[in-house]
């Protein structure tokens, strides 16, 4: 199919052109007479972005689909203007070998809506006891490895698993957590104080963090700190940028939206680790995104079924599922399409390794947004099978009107 | 299984937080009558059920009593030999519990806000007999009708000294207090505070307290690494013979039991004039009592005449 997109703004190379976009097949290419087109599309007032990557998320297949499938999870994330998204290992099993991993590759070939990049295991099982085959899985195609919300404990461990992942070439995604300060199930502040509920400290964070900084540099690694949550861990951040240590990291848009003030106690909606922390920790990381210290905004979409959320507190599973709104999120906190761009697109780009300018011969991977348009999020239109979303109700500005991937319109706002 | 949980008005009694000071007084003023020889007798036909899923043997064994003596049958659920073991949510056990027909559930369980949670699966009231690190309604009011015998709420001072980060008791006599008029100061290692308190000197504030709630020190805190030894908490953090020298003459000390003899107190201190532990173990059932008819009328089931 041959797409014409016309006077949208063009977002390629840090810069915003106003012009027209020609799509032929797969690729962006220089031009087409405007009667070869199949379709001519105005976006006069809209902006066009390369298509938004989310370098954290849970699809839940194997193992969980009740909560989120393959299919439901990628179909959200073209509603949401994502058109990679980096999918998180804590599935059931644990794709820890070649084969299995080989014979998803193909299942998400088949399933897939927007590309997605599976992320290996750094420990068998994610058990955190012995190394995954990192080397077969990397010749795969498999560029990132995690133990997920599981942070090996073990410092010896994490070393030798952080200079086996460099050792391939891949890039360790972080959840930095000591678990021992870890066990309860939100922020360890005012609220807990307020109402005895089992806190989290920014320690078990932070201290975490220090320690994976300090051990990726020691054997020379690449490494992305995933949901950063706390003002401590910021600071850490930037020291080890100083220090030149290859280090990126991400926020998700709860972080940014929400402080621990807007949790209703015991409301199970609310409950996401790491938790949401105190109004200055939300103001670094607000300021830590523009100042890039902070790299990326990835969604950490956890979606969990209405029945596992409507358990207790203590029972309920941790995690918020956006991905379908998170640019909006992002764009009503900052109201900043520059900042958009740098944290869903040019930013996650770099630490994938590709590039997507929009110009001729890229893949055409689009999102194109409407930064102006207010609109409520309501469960109905809802697309993922996880509706544990504390944004129902919201009123959020900015709205993804059309995306496409490998030049196929995977979603269109009706 | 999760049934659909009902939303429905406030119902039960959960919290002190949720309760005006003129709800406060009523619960107060009905236990005193109730002390004082008061009966309603339409409570036969009613069922009282416990849950307690955690160790109680005094605040269950007062609950029970306290049915008693309203004249209502008690339905005592077992956690251990329970459904509960048999992987049943909570959920469905309240339900069950109201299906067979109680008119009240009192609930103690290990998960704070948990009654809240329990109340919206059933139409049936449920009392909070302790939940979690949370609150412990009945427990508070028996410290506020035992205070009340002796002294005014309004600028009273009030020291609560122990584990308060683990503590409903704390948690809920503070709110309480407070909205009585009360000065309400915590004190105790730093580790057992909860992030962002106050921490009152010990012992010199001693000598300006009218009221000293002691706490139990739950054994367990020294294997979890939080205290060192039981004979050092009870020499830089207990009520010492020495330390009960600065209490003045007309304080009072409280205990929500049980008691840890020379760890949280010295054993003298339970013979001192100014300890009231006894009465308010006795003013304890006067207060379920008040509680289990207050629930029943909020359904309608009884009506408390003045």
């Amino acid at each position: 199919m041959k797409y014409l997109l016309k006077n949208g703004a063009v977002w390629t190379k840090r810069n915003r052109i106003i012009k027209d976009l020609y799509i032929d097949g797969d690729r962006i290419v220089g031009g087409f007479s405007t009667n070869e087109a199949d379709r001519i599309i105005d976006l006069t007032g809209l902006e066009i972005f390369p298509g938004f990557v989310d370098l954290h998320c849970h699809l839940r297949e194997p193992g969980f689909s009740k909560k989120e499938t393959v299919e439901s999870g990628t179909k959200a994330a073209a509603k949401g203007g994502f058109t990679t998204v980096v999918a998180m290992p804590n599935t059931s099993p644990v794709l820890d070998n070649p084969w299995e991993m080989e014979s998803y590759l193909k299942y998400l070939e088949d399933k897939a809506t927007v590309r997605v990049l599976p992320v290996a295991p750094l420990t068998k099982g994610r058990q955190g006891k012995e190394l995954a085959d990192l080397g077969s899985l990397r010749s795969l195609g498999v560029r990132f490895a995690s133990d997920d919300g599981n942070d090996i404990q073990d410092a010896f461990l994490m070393r030798s698993a952080l200079s086996y992942a460099s050792d391939h070439e891949m890039t360790v995604l972080s959840h930095s957590e000591v678990e021992s300060l870890a066990q309860g199930f939100i922020h360890e502040g005012y609220l807990t104080t307020e109402y005895g509920i089992k806190g989290i400290s920014s320690s078990s964070e932070s201290i975490a963090v220090a320690r994976n900084l300090l051990l990726a540099k020691e054997v020379d690694a690449r490494i992305h700190f995933c949901h950063l949550s706390t003002k401590e861990s910021v600071s850490l951040i930037k020291l080890g940028k100083e220090m030149g240590i290859k280090v990126s990291a991400e926020v998700t848009p709860h972080h940014l939206y929400f402080s621990d003030l807007d949790v209703i106690p015991f409301e199970t909606v609310y409950k996401v680790n790491p938790p949401l922390r105190e109004t200055e920790d939300r103001k670094t990381l607000k300021a830590a995104l523009l100042s890039g210290v902070i790299d990326v905004v990835a969604t950490d979409h956890a979606p969990h079924t209405k029945e596992e959320k409507a358990k207790t507190l203590s029972e309920a599973p941790f995690g918020i599922s956006s991905i379908e709104i998170a640019a909006s999120i992002v764009n009503t906190c900052f109201l900043d399409t520059h900042l958009l761009y740098e944290a869903l697109c040019y930013k996650p780009y770099q630490i994938l390794g590709e590039k997507n300018d929009l110009e001729p011969g890229d893949l055409a991977d689009v999102a194109v947004f409407d930064p102006n348009r207010k609109y409520t999020v309501s469960a109905d239109n809802w697309v993922s099978k996880g509706t544990n979303s504390p944004y129902f109700g919201k009123t959020l500005q900015g709205e993804v009107c059309l995306t496409i991937r490998g030049g196929k319109i995977v979603y269109e706002k009706k | 299984m999760v049934t659909q949980a009902i939303t429905a008005p406030k119902r039960g009694i959960h919290s002190i937080r949720e309760m005006s000071t003129n709800d406060i007084e009523r619960i107060l003023d009905l236990a005193r009558d109730f002390k004082a020889g008061k009966a309603i007798n339409k409570l036969s036909n009613k069922t009282v059920a416990l849950f307690f899923s955690e160790n109680s043997t005094r605040t269950k064994l007062s609950f029970q009593l306290a049915a008693t003596k309203l004249g209502a049958q008690v339905l005592d659920l077992n956690q251990d030999t329970s459904s509960i073991s048999k992987g049943e949510s909570l959920a469905d056990t309240v339900m069950t519990l109201q299906a067979m027909g109680a008119d009240c559930v009192v609930v103690r369980h290990n998960q704070s806000g948990i009654t809240q949670y329990l109340q919206k699966y059933v139409t049936v009231p449920i009392i909070n007999a302790g939940d979690g690190w949370a609150e412990h309604p009945s427990q508070c009011l028996l410290d506020l009708m035992t205070i009340r015998e002796y002294k005014r709420f309004n600028g009273l001072r009030v020291l609560i000294a122990g584990d308060i980060l683990h503590s409903r008791v704390a948690r809920s006599n503070k709110i309480a207090l407070e909205k009585l008029g009360a000065k309400v100061e915590f004190t105790g290692p730093k580790i057992l505070m909860p992030p962002n308190t106050q921490k009152a000197l010990w012992p010199e504030s001693l000598t300006r307290t009218d009221v000293l709630i002691l706490l139990r020190l739950q054994k367990e805190r020294q294997t979890q690494g939080l205290i060192a030894s039981l004979d050092d908490y009870h020499l830089m953090y207990g009520l010492t013979e020495k330390n009960l020298e600065l209490l003045p003459e007309e304080s009072l000390i409280l205990h929500p039991g049980p008691v840890n003899r020379g760890v949280e107190l010295a054993e003298s201190v339970l013979e001192d004039h100014r300890c009231k532990v006894q009465e308010q173990v006795t003013n304890g059932v006067y207060v379920r009592m008040a509680l289990i008819a207050l629930a029943l009328e909020g359904r309608g089931i009884v009506e408390i005449s003045a």
